[in-house]
């Protein structure tokens, strides 16, 4: 065969609890699921010979029955596809090999001949004599520590393609991680492709020979996310390697700075984020900087008011009252100097940051209430 | 610090006016509607101006003069801290301008900074508070109460509407709305509760559904474990069942050869029965034309004729002895009918015996008679004795009455005369009771009667006598046997006459039986003539051996022709022997069959295929069980309940919840800390003031009022200001007890007290708009003595109507109304 398409993606994590998103997680889970259907999608549409999942396609080692279900069903529309689409399945970090459990369950190997489950202790290798290529693969082993997914992948050199799954972290200085390589393990595999996975955003891990590439989940998966809902289709032969970077998400996220200076109440905050609406947007917004005395912005009303604008929506309020507008009342002598005074001692003496949080939100109270300006009412 | 000129353009009634103003007190006088109060108001619009201006804001609007299409602009230039400074707020460019040492700043912040500098850090509302009195506010006070709010709200350093009292208050609701029903049930649960309610609620339904989720993933892997095991049986048992049915296969055509083998045996030997019936059958019938043709129906004539004439030689022969015997019993019956009529008795003695009898009977009768009537005579000749004995007594006793009655009647008294005639009448009784017959002749009746019985019985005895005589001649013991004898002798008699003729009829019939018998043996033996030489035989028994040797024959040949029938049914030997033929043909095929490969190692010993039944029964069972378990797991992984998206769905809602929660306590912890600085921070400031605030006030109002009230107190919390006064020896009440002008007074103090309190350095101007209007000339005159001292540390504006302080005025202002 000349060229070999792959569609390679990572990190699905089909139904993951996201306990961030309170109650619009089930609906990222939808949406989660509703992607990973578009990768299968585009695996039919492109033609594709070999769908690559480089680890946790599932959220967990022990994913409930109708995950599973869902998983082989769209699994099952590759192999039934005619011809039909090999798949190689990685177990991750989430959905780590044990002997015996998920990716050794009769289910699992009813997929058919097709499937192939790069599991077991060591790597394994498994050849795909109608691709002319070979997969390389180590499975995240269950509780094991510092794990080194490519030290044991080498190409084969009699077989024209040779393609690596891993599933870790790129050493870095500031990333512990039990399963890590770094750029020399990359470069060392010697593979024609390599397809990692365990970074939630789209990365490119070239080194020498070796393109590397971490897709990334195929939808975004919380506010922090940034660079994800992306697939890689890889086309094999002719003596070079190419990746096309597919999007299949659909929602995105993004994170907007608010200084609450330039606020003047919870009204504004309100139209601010109202600028960004977009019911596929999951946004996060910290109002931070300082809050003019006596300006109370209600952040869980903004957030109650706008939710439905946006898929989700999270404002953190990250303010501290401008204490030093405050320097002229604190000395007045009067009621509202005393009290200003008061509370910039407990901020001062606030012993964690909710103590601290508490005493700002009490000044601000306390300044609005006794200038009039609002405060509860 | 001091005003020592203002400047303003389009302020109000101003279009444009400018004023020098001197230190101390400064009197600016005018009538109503002259513009002091707009000046006092234009003063606190420069020097504390809003940080931001609504130009849309009605009373900003309404400080532009009429008719102006411009903003105002206020100019004011003041001494402070031994500097002079030029203060410019045009409102119309909205900007300002401080000159100050040369330098000219236009920086609205750096202005205001500079101004704070000065000015102190006060706002205009402790400026309005203390240091400026206005006017309206003292007019429009209705109460002390409302004076005293004001106050208070001043003092603690509120805005224009909030005191720290108030604020406190609505703190105090804000946290009973959040805390509502946090430790105490409500109808209506606060965000709090509400919030901790619906986390109870969420971690009750996680609780109960974590486990039958988590159930419900094992069932599932078993479920699977178990689909898989059960492959595994369900593969074994298939291939066991599969030998099985080969073995039974086997089994079912060794079956069916030992069938066909025994079935061909049984053909075969039907085939060689049915030949050696046919060769009999043969011989049977050649020996048949043998023997004389007699046909069945002939046999049996031939059968019956000689039975009949051995019958009716025997009969012929009986008859003749019965006939013989009959003569004999004819003449014995003859015998007894002579005897029979000798043994009949004399008729005569029988009538002798009746006529004797017949007379005893009425002997026996008459003397029954004869004895009733002795036995009549005796009785009645006893009553007759009986009767005569008691009248012989009564006429006795008649007597003796009568004698005794006569003699005492005649002696005792006439009335016992009476006894006598009682006498009398019992012998009258006497005499009427007396016997009808006589003694004697009751007597002789009796005797006759004996006699005649006596006769009588005599001669029935000789009557008697005379029939035994009778009877005994006759032989019988009585009259009657007499009579059956005589009958019985009769009635033998002609029995034995009807025997008689009776066997003599019989023994005549006889005869005549004995002689028919013989011609019809006559007959017969003509017929057995006819037979004998139709059957070639010479007797007649050696007739019937040739009709039996003829009848066996036939039998034989029959029985030999039907058992052949038997063994071939329908068929012919033909048939029979290609059936045979046929069936051996399968026979080996069968064998065959049985040697096919896919039955080799099919031949299990008993043992083997007993280890293979009890194998499938094992297996069968496993399958069974694991259907069970299988049923199980399914219903466990198939709990309705069992729903991990809901599971995780609720695990975030109380993730969620938890969050709220927390928010929730940190607003409410917020809230409470507020509450508890501001109300430390309350408490202690008036606390503060209220300690400098009391004497001073006090000091001040006893000047006022000659000296009348000295002593105030004010309330630390509502900061209601109290009067004591010595001549009533207590509280005054401020509302009902004091004048209006004394209640200014009061507050009046108060502020000028408060002013000194806070402003006790670098003073602002002191604004008062006629604070004294109300007030008498003594204490009007007390009044301007405290305000002029007051104007020795600052400076005083008094805007009032009256002359009366121009006298004390370092500086006389006068504003009219044009």
């Amino acid at each position: 065969m000349s060229t070999v398409r792959i569609v390679h993606t990572a990190d699905v994590h089909l139904d993951a609890p996201n306990a961030e998103l309170g109650e619009r997680a089930a609906a990222l889970r939808r949406a989660t699921r509703e992607a990973f259907t578009r990768v299968i999608d585009l695996c039919l549409e492109r033609d594709a010979h070999l769908l690559i999942v480089a680890g946790d396609l599932f959220n967990q080692a022990r994913p409930d029955a109708a995950t599973i279900d869902f998983a082989l069903g769209q699994l099952r529309r590759l192999t039934e596809a005619s011809p039909p689409v090999a798949v190689a399945l990685l177990p991750g970090t989430h959905d780590c090999w044990r002997e015996g459990a998920l990716w050794d369950s009769p289910r699992m190997r009813a997929l058919g001949d097709s499937v192939h489950a790069l599991c077991g202790p060591e790597a394994v290798t498994i050849h795909l004599p109608q691709l002319d290529l070979a997969l390389h693969g180590c499975a995240h082993l269950c509780g094991r520590e510092r794990q080194r997914p490519l030290s044991g992948l080498r190409p084969e050199a009699d077989l024209p393609l040779n393609v690596g799954v891993a599933h870790g972290s790129m050493e870095r200085g500031d990333v512990a991680d039990s399963s890590m390589f770094d750029a020399e393990e990359i470069a060392a595999t010697g593979m024609d492709y390599l397809a990692l996975g365990h970074w939630h955003s789209w990365t490119d891990h070239t080194a020498g020979d070796v393109v590397a590439i971490n897709p990334g989940s195929p939808e975004i998966d919380g506010f922090a996310q940034r660079d994800a809902g992306a697939v890689a289709v890889v086309t094999l032969g002719e003596g070079r390697t190419r990746v096309e970077r597919v999007t299949v998400g659909a929602l995105r996220g993004e994170q907007v700075a608010i200084d609450a200076g330039e606020l003047g109440g919870t009204e504004d905050l309100v139209t601010r984020i109202r600028e960004h609406a977009n019911d596929g947007l999951l946004l996060h917004v910290t109002v931070g900087g300082l809050a003019a005395p006596g300006v109370l912005i209600d952040v869980q009303a903004a957030q109650e008011r706008l939710a439905d604008e946006f898929f989700a929506l999270r404002i953190v309020d990250d303010t501290h009252p401008a204490i030093e507008d405050l320097e002229g009342v604190a000395a007045d002598g009067l009621a509202l100097g005393r009290f200003v005074e008061l509370a910039r001692e407990r901020i001062q003496a606030a012993g964690d940051e909710r103590e601290r949080r508490v005493a700002e939100r009490a000044l601000q109270i306390g300044v609005a209430m006794l200038r009039g300006e609002g405060g509860l009412r | 610090m001091i005003l020592t000129r203002l400047r303003l353009q389009r302020f109000r009634c101003f279009r444009d006016a400018s004023w020098e103003f001197a230190p101390g007190l400064n009197v600016i006088r005018g009538p109503n509607e002259s513009g002091k109060s707009t000046m006092r108001e234009a003063i606190v619009r420069l020097l504390f101006a809003e940080k931001k201006v609504d130009t849309r804001d009605s009373q900003f609007l309404a400080c532009t003069s009429w008719d102006c299409q411009r903003q105002f602009v206020l100019e004011g230039e003041l001494e402070a801290a031994g500097r002079r400074l030029m203060l410019t707020r045009d409102f119309e460019s909205q900007g300002i301008e401080l000159c100050m040492d040369g330098d000219a700043l236009t920086d609205e912040g750096r202005v205001r900074e500079r101004l704070s500098e000065l000015l102190q850090p006060w706002s205009r509302e402790v400026y309005e508070t203390t240091a400026c009195l206005r006017q309206q506010e003292f007019a429009r006070l209705d109460g002390g109460e409302r004076v005293s709010e004001l106050l208070q709200q001043r003092l603690a350093g509120p805005g224009a509407e909030a005191g720290a009292q108030s604020v406190i208050g609505e703190l105090d609701d804000a946290l009973e709305d959040i805390n509502r029903g946090v430790s105490r049930p409500a109808k209506h649960l606060g965000p709090i509760a509400s919030t901790m309610s619906r986390i109870d609620d969420l971690e009750a339904q996680v609780a109960h559904l974590r486990p039958i989720v988590s159930a419900a993933q094992d069932a599932a892997e078993r479920l699977e474990q178990l689909r898989d095991r059960r492959k595994d049986v369900e593969r074994e048992l298939e291939e066991r069942r599969h030998l099985q049915e080969r073995v039974q296969r086997r089994r079912e055509l060794e079956e069916e050869l030992a069938d066909l083998t025994r079935r061909c045996g049984e053909l075969e030997k039907r085939s060689r029965q049915a030949r050696e019936l046919q060769q009999r059958i043969s011989r049977l019938e050649q020996r048949l034309e043998e023997l004389p043709d007699i046909s069945p129906e002939r046999g049996q004539e031939a059968r019956e004729l000689v039975r009949d004439l051995d019958e009716a030689a025997r009969a012929a022969e009986t008859a003749e002895e019965e006939a013989k015997g009959l003569a004999e019993d004819a003449e014995q019956a003859e015998q007894r009918l002579v005897a029979a009529r000798e043994h009949v008795p004399d008729e005569s003695l029988l009538d002798r015996a009746e006529d004797l009898q017949r007379e005893v009977a009425a002997t026996e009768t008459e003397c029954g008679v004869l004895a009733e009537e002795v036995e009549a005579a005796a009785e009645q000749r006893a009553s007759v004795e009986r009767t005569s004995g008691r009248q012989r007594l009564r006429y006795l006793l008649a007597v003796v009455l009568v004698v005794a009655g006569a003699v005492l009647g005649a002696l005792v008294s006439p009335w016992l005369a009476l006894v006598a005639l009682a006498g009398a009448g019992i012998f009258l009784w006497a005499s009427l009771g007396g016997p009808r017959m006589s003694v004697p002749e009751a007597r002789r009746r009796h005797e006759e009667a004996r006699t005649r019985l006596e006769d009588l019985q005599r001669h029935l005895s000789t009557t008697r006598e005379e029939l035994a005589a009778a009877l005994e001649d006759a032989g019988a013991r009585d009259v009657d046997a007499l009579r059956c004898h005589l009958r019985d002798a009769r009635k033998a008699v002609e029995d034995a006459v009807e025997v008689h003729a009776r066997v003599q009829g019989q023994a005549e019939s006889a005869i005549d039986s004995a002689e028919r018998h013989r011609e019809r043996i006559e007959g017969l033996e003509t017929q057995l003539q006819v037979a004998l030489k139709r059957a070639d035989a010479q007797s007649s028994e050696e007739l019937l051996e040739q009709v039996e040797r003829v009848a066996n024959a036939r039998d034989e040949l029959e029985s030999a022709r039907s058992e052949l029938k038997g063994l071939l049914g329908d068929s012919t030997l033909k048939e029979l022997e290609d059936d045979f033929s046929a069936l051996n043909a399968d026979r080996m095929g069968t064998a065959e069959a049985l040697e096919a490969p896919e039955l080799a190692e099919t031949d299990l010993t008993p043992e083997e295929y007993q280890a293979l039944l009890s194998r499938i029964a094992e297996l069968q069972e496993q399958a069974s069980a694991l259907d069970e378990e299988l049923d199980e797991a399914r219903r466990a992984a198939e709990h309705p309940e069992a729903d991990p998206e809901r599971l995780r769905s609720l695990e975030e809602q109380l993730v969620a919840a938890r969050r709220r929660l927390e928010r929730l306590e940190e607003q409410r912890d917020a809230l409470a800390l507020t509450r508890e600085l501001l109300d430390r921070a309350h408490r202690e400031t008036v606390s503060v003031a209220i300690d400098v605030l009391e004497p001073r006030t006090g000091d001040l109002l006893s000047e006022l009022t000659c000296g009348r009230y000295g002593e105030v107190t004010f309330d630390r919390s509502t900061l209601e200001p109290a009067i004591h006064s010595s001549e009533k020896g207590g509280e005054v009440d401020i509302d009902s007890e004091l004048s209006c002008a004394t209640r200014e007074q009061v507050y009046l103090a108060a502020r000028l007290a408060l002013t000194s309190l806070v402003w006790p350095d670098e003073r602002p101007p002191i604004l008062l708009d006629d604070p004294m209007v109300n007030f008498d000339a003594t204490r009007r005159q007390e009044a301007l003595g405290i305000i002029r001292r007051l104007a020795e540390d600052a400076q005083v504006l008094l805007f009032t109507c009256y002359d009366v302080y121009d006298h004390a005025a370092a500086r006389v202002i006068e504003l009219s109304l044009d």
